[in-house]
């Protein structure tokens, strides 16, 4: 609110900020020697893979290529290898699609973060909103109602809400579109284009947020009610406040701290939700990639997808954290 | 003296599993303007219950209010409806909590706590609400207040949150203050200064404050009449000095005994817990069937476990629930 306290508190957050990113700096690293070790547990190497696809080949022509990938190499130094090339972005090759693992990821990368962070968006937004109006109604007919309607989400398995949505939205009342990105060959200017996008956008995000909105609602209600039970609550309501400002200005404030945490728990099954949606609705982002990836045993790609996705992981928690320490004081720097 | 505060009946339930529970029972007491009475008794004999029960703070449910009348200057608070009852609340009558850890808001700076009490009561600016935040924190003896202001309450020692517990209980400049144990979780030192704080205000606001205590100590200090509870009921009311030279009943007596010299050693600002007493409270659901101090008393006899002794006048203005008190006052 005043100077002094916003000077120290963004001190503070900024301290937290480097001492949490070379955390999250040493976590994808352990990720990526994981990785690294997975595939080297496995049978056989890269090489046998190539061979057995080409139905075989001679041992000498092997060794020749395993040479020349610096698979003859004892396996710190591959590991060391592929480290140094993680870190410089060097993801290796597809030869299936004929491009560096890094580049092709760049270009799948901005799709799914869309329908990633709109489907967040929506399913925090909602959750939130939900929770606070069951919590404030608690064990009327509205709170069993939204209960319910939780229960129906959570329960719902995700490619059939998708496949319905399309029947209905697309298919019989032909209102949304139900499959790609954008309207293909059409030539629009950039507003146009953007609210292409958002029209397409709307049945896969809405699909991959229902089950994190069910997830929400029910912490978010839990939340507030364990909040109204608390001691400053009462003070709350001992100074003659209106329940209207006791829910949004001292409840609220201190129950979403839970639904911050797991929003950042969240971020790993919305990627994997993010698979079977963009499969669904032929969203061209990492999902599809991946699964294509699986399909096509392209293990570099795949392994790239791993990482990256690791990554988004580490880094949405590491936002996470940030939010939770501007938004509990209490979060010193220890 | 007319009261400001008369309480009648009054009767509080909880519902539990095997259906409600009374935990407070015709509680009946006046408060005259600016004097202070206390109320006594052992962990779990009802005091906080009714504290909030007066304000109508409790979770309702699992609690009820299920008698009683708390006029408030001649008007039935229990009667009003939420918005009417707001408007007592810190108002008309503000109250201060036994746990100052765990009172405040712990994301709201606490000059935003203060500040939202002062413009919940009272036509103020966001401004002049700031600076008349800051002036009762000065009050309160809060050093640097100007500065402390924008704290958070995690920052604040146990006394220094109590004592904005109390900035925040004038900031509707209330005619009764309410102060549940307001220092039994702190050291004592502090509870002195606090102890100080009270009675300062007091006289500076002109206040009455309802003080619920463990401490007979404290009660020697500041308070002029004293209500003793026991299992949820009212088993002795005096004025202080009678009380302790000649307590009428056995359970006073117990407490006064469980803390030996306490009028002297109260000057002293000594601590003292009355938990020497043998045997415990009972369990509200579980009150003998006659005089609930019954098991424990010493001078307990036949009549004491079969029927309940009612709360009556004895001499001088006092009032005891006890037989053998009753039958002096009789026979006197
Ligand atoms: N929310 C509740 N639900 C059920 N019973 C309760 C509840 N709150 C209090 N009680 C019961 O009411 C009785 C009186 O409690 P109260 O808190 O008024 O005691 P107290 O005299 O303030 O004790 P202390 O000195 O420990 O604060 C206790 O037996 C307690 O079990
Ligand atoms: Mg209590």
């Amino acid at each position: 609110m005043q100077g002094a306290t916003q000077g120290a508190g963004r001190n503070r957050i900024v301290r937290f900020l480097v001492r949490r990113s070379a955390q999250a700096g040493l976590t994808l690293l352990a990720i990526a020697v994981l990785n690294f070790v997975i595939v080297h547990l496995a049978p056989g190497d890269a090489i046998d893979v190539l061979a057995g696809e080409f139905g075989g080949a001679d041992a000498q022509y092997l060794d020749k290529l395993r040479r020349s990938y610096g698979l003859d190499q004892p396996i710190y130094v591959q590991l060391f290898q592929y480290l140094f090339n993680v870190v410089q972005l060097n993801l290796g090759f597809s030869f299936r699609n004929n491009m560096p693992v890094f580049d092709l990821i760049m270009t799948r990368l901005p799709a799914t973060l869309l329908l990633m962070v709109a489907s967040m968006l929506l399913s925090f937004t909602a959750g939130l909103l939900l929770g606070v109006f069951s919590a404030r109604r608690v064990n009327t007919f509205a709170d069993d109602a939204v209960s319910v309607l939780a229960l129906l989400c959570y329960a719902t398995p995700l490619f059939w809400f998708g496949l319905m949505a399309i029947v209905l939205f697309t298919v019989k009342l032909n209102l949304l579109p139900g499959n790609g990105m954008y309207t293909i060959g059409s030539n629009l200017g950039w507003f146009a284009a953007t609210l292409d996008v958002a029209r397409h956008l709307v049945l896969p995000a809405c699909s991959l947020a229902l089950f994190h909105m069910a997830v929400y609602t029910r912490l978010m209600r839990a939340s507030m009610l364990e909040v109204y039970g608390l001691d400053y609550i009462r003070t709350a309501r001992a100074k003659g406040l209106s329940q209207r400002r006791i829910a949004f200005r001292h409840v609220l404030p201190n129950a979403i701290l839970p639904m911050v945490t797991m929003l950042g728990l969240q971020v790993g099954s919305l990627l994997g939700g993010a698979v079977l949606v963009e499969t669904v609705f032929g969203w061209p982002g990492l999902g599809r990639l991946a699964f294509d990836a699986i399909l096509q045993r392209d293990h570099n790609l795949l392994i790239g997808i791993l990482l990256l996705g690791s990554a988004l992981v580490v880094i949405a928690n590491l936002i996470t954290d940030l939010l939770y320490a501007w938004l509990d004081p209490r979060i010193e720097v220890a | 003296m007319s009261s400001i505060l008369e309480v009648r009946g009054l009767t509080t339930q909880f519902s539990g599993p095997k259906g409600y529970v009374t935990v407070v029972e015709n509680v009946s007491f006046a408060m005259k303007p600016g004097a202070t009475l206390a109320i006594v008794g052992e962990s779990g004999s009802g005091k906080s219950v009714t504290a909030m029960s007066l304000l109508r703070v409790l979770p309702e449910p699992p609690a009820r209010i299920a008698a009683g009348k708390v006029l408030l200057s001649g008007k039935d608070l229990l009667q009003l409806g939420e918005q009417a009852m707001r408007r007592v609340r810190g108002r008309d009558i503000s109250m201060i909590f036994q746990e100052p850890m765990t009172s405040l808001n712990p994301v709201m700076t606490i000059g935003g706590q203060i500040v939202e009490a002062i413009r919940e009561h009272r036509e103020l600016s966001a401004d002049e609400a700031r600076a008349e935040a800051v002036a009762l924190l000065d009050r309160v003896r809060i050093p640097d207040a100007g500065h402390r202001i924008d704290d958070y309450p995690h920052r604040l020692s146990g006394g220094m949150r109590q004592r904005v517990m109390i900035a925040m209980a004038l900031a509707g400049r209330p005619k009764i203050l309410i102060a549940d144990e307001p220092t039994t979780a702190l050291d004592v030192t502090v509870q002195a200064q606090i102890l100080a704080l009270l009675a300062r205000l007091q006289s500076e606001f002109g206040m009455g404050i309802l003080l619920i205590t463990h401490n007979l100590g404290v009660v020697a200090q500041i308070a002029q009449r004293v209500l003793v509870m026991y299992a949820g009921r009212i088993v002795e009311e005096a004025p202080v000095r009678d009380l302790f030279q000649d307590p009428l009943h056995p359970y006073t007596e117990g407490l006064l005994g469980a803390t030996p010299r306490m009028y002297q050693d109260a000057e002293a600002g000594a601590r003292h817990r009355l938990i020497d007493i043998a045997g415990i409270v009972p369990q509200p659901d579980q009150l003998p069937p006659g005089c609930a101090f019954a098991p424990r008393c010493p001078k307990a006899f036949a009549r004491c476990r079969e029927e309940r002794p009612a709360l009556l006048p004895t001499r001088d203005g006092r009032q005891s629930a006890c037989f053998l008190t009753q039958n002096t006052a009789a026979s006197a």
